[in-house]
């Protein structure tokens, strides 16, 4: 609680004077979240890249942001990726890369943990672009429905209703995946 | 009433959030008749909270970020232009989409996949008119046009669309009753064209009589009486005969009208030319025109 009390108070310094230092460590707190998010939410050549284009949406435009600014942020990230992509004129895709082999402990499936991501990783990609933002958001990110219906426009009931049947439709991938 | 399985998973969710044991919490659920779908539903939540963080070395330095950002140029401008560029192609697609269609309906007839488009251009071309006299004229050329479409149809074989006579004999009226209403010069000509115009579509409704199935003839008969009534009544009303020698075969033997005096040939075609041609070189027409105009039904009874 301490820390976030400082960190709404240099979100309102910057957003209020433009203290660019105080939106320096505004900056340093969501990098990692936001750049995990372009992780997952783009091709992962391009996530650091985005991630900066996001943030130098955020400095010019913190002077007009209102409301929530986790969720102004989320929102400009995802503008970003989809801008991204649209001027690139190809479909969002998550790359399959390989990864080590190694067992998950205590996952009953009997997957490798390569096996394991390269299952979750297929399955998102082929996941229609909201169901996957709202996995990516909930899931990926943590954020609580409640954060999830305000970045996305939702209603709560409907992010619970949507995360449910995206889990559904990822695992049915998976399973139609490794049967075949 | 049952708790749903969504509002479960995303109490057990934040259960979890809150530091609870997954296992025990799904525990509280083993009777629900989702019990199964929750646990995998859960597990892949779990999986998906696991997965790894993306590589990172060292975040980059903001004040990087922030210079570019005042040195980079705001790409947001290229964005309408492209919209509209966009949108100015499309109107011109559609707009040459319309005109081939318009273009390539011009000989359709009924039953043809493009006669719709016909029509419908021809309501939107009168729609934009705003002289009486255009509006007149217009109305007679489709009027023609009609009977045109039906002698195509007669002559492919296909039956007589009545309904094409019934539009003739519409558009023909409007047209003569707009020249009624116009200034001297221009009604006086127009009722004659009207009146020419009329006995063209009398000896074309007869060519189509001839050339119709049997089962259509008994139709088409009222739609060639009614043509000749049409003509007496312009020859009693406004005393304007038109006669031309292509006009051999008149239909008299139809008992229901009595079109004697139609079948002389008072004016050859030679002279209708040179009236037609005098028309539009004084306004100036052979016969005469009652002053008053009397409005008459020629319908077919």
């Amino acid at each position: 609680m301490k820390e976030k009390e400082p960190l709404d108070k240099l979100i309102e310094r910057s957003r209020s004077t433009g203290d660019m230092h105080a939106l320096g460590l505004v900056y340093e707190h969501y990098y990692p979240k936001i750049l995990k998010y372009m992780y997952y939410r783009s091709n992962r050549e391009n996530y650091e890249d985005l991630t900066a284009e996001a943030f130098q949406k955020v400095i010019r435009n913190i002077g007009s942001q209102e409301g929530n600014f986790e969720a102004w942020l989320y929102k400009i990230a995802e503008n970003t990726v989809k801008d991204f992509y649209k001027a690139k004129g190809s479909k969002m895709r998550l790359e399959e890369s390989i990864m080590k082999s190694d067992k998950v402990p205590g996952n009953n499936s009997g997957l490798t943990k390569t096996e394991l991501k390269m299952d979750i990783y297929g399955a998102l990609d082929k996941l229609d672009d909201e169901k996957r933002r709202i996995v990516t958001l909930r899931f990926i990110q943590g954020l609580s429905s409640e954060e999830v219906a305000e970045i996305t426009g939702k209603t709560p009931e409907a992010v619970r209703i949507m995360q449910f049947r995206s889990l559904i439709e990822l695992k049915k991938i998976m399973t139609e995946e490794n049967v075949k | 009433m049952k708790e749903s399985v969504e509002n479960i998973l995303d109490k057990c969710l934040e259960d979890i959030a809150r530091g609870g044991a997954p296992d025990k919490i799904l525990a509280e659920y083993r009777e629900h008749p989702e019990y199964e779908i929750l646990k995998d539903a859960l597990h892949l939540a779990l999986d998906l909270k696991n997965l790894q963080e993306p590589p990172i070395s060292k975040i980059p330095d903001f004040s990087l970020i922030a210079d570019y950002s005042k040195n980079s140029p705001v790409k947001r401008k290229i964005i309408p232009f492209r919209l509209i560029t966009r949108i100015a192609a499309m109107f011109v697609a559609v707009f040459i989409l319309l005109a081939v269609a318009v273009q390539a309906s011009d000989d359709s007839i009924p039953g043809d996949l493009l006669y719709p488009v016909k029509r419908g251009y021809e309501k939107v071309r009168f729609s934009c008119m705003t002289g009486d006299r255009q509006r007149a004229e217009f109305k007679m050329a489709c009027s023609n046009l009609r009977l045109s479409e039906a002698h195509e149809s007669v002559k492919k074989g296909g039956k007589a669309d009545v309904s094409l006579f019934s539009s003739m004999f519409d558009d023909s009226r409007y047209a003569l009753e707009k020249a009624l209403s116009m200034p001297e010069k221009d009604r006086d000509e127009l009722v004659f064209l009207s009146a020419y115009s009329m006995k063209k579509q009398k000896e074309g409704l007869y060519q189509i009589y001839q050339k119709a199935l049997d089962s259509d003839k008994s139709e088409i008969s009222h739609y060639v009486c009614a043509c000749s009534k049409r003509d007496e009544l312009m020859a009693s009303t406004f005393g304007i005969k038109i006669s031309t020698p292509s006009e051999k075969g008149c239909p008299a033997m139809f008992e229901c009208c009595d079109c004697s005096e139609g079948r002389e040939c008072k004016v050859s075609a030679g002279e209708i030319a040179k009236m037609k041609k005098s028309i539009q070189s004084s306004g100036v027409i052979t016969g005469s025109l009652p002053g008053e105009a009397k409005k008459f039904q020629y319908y077919p009874q």
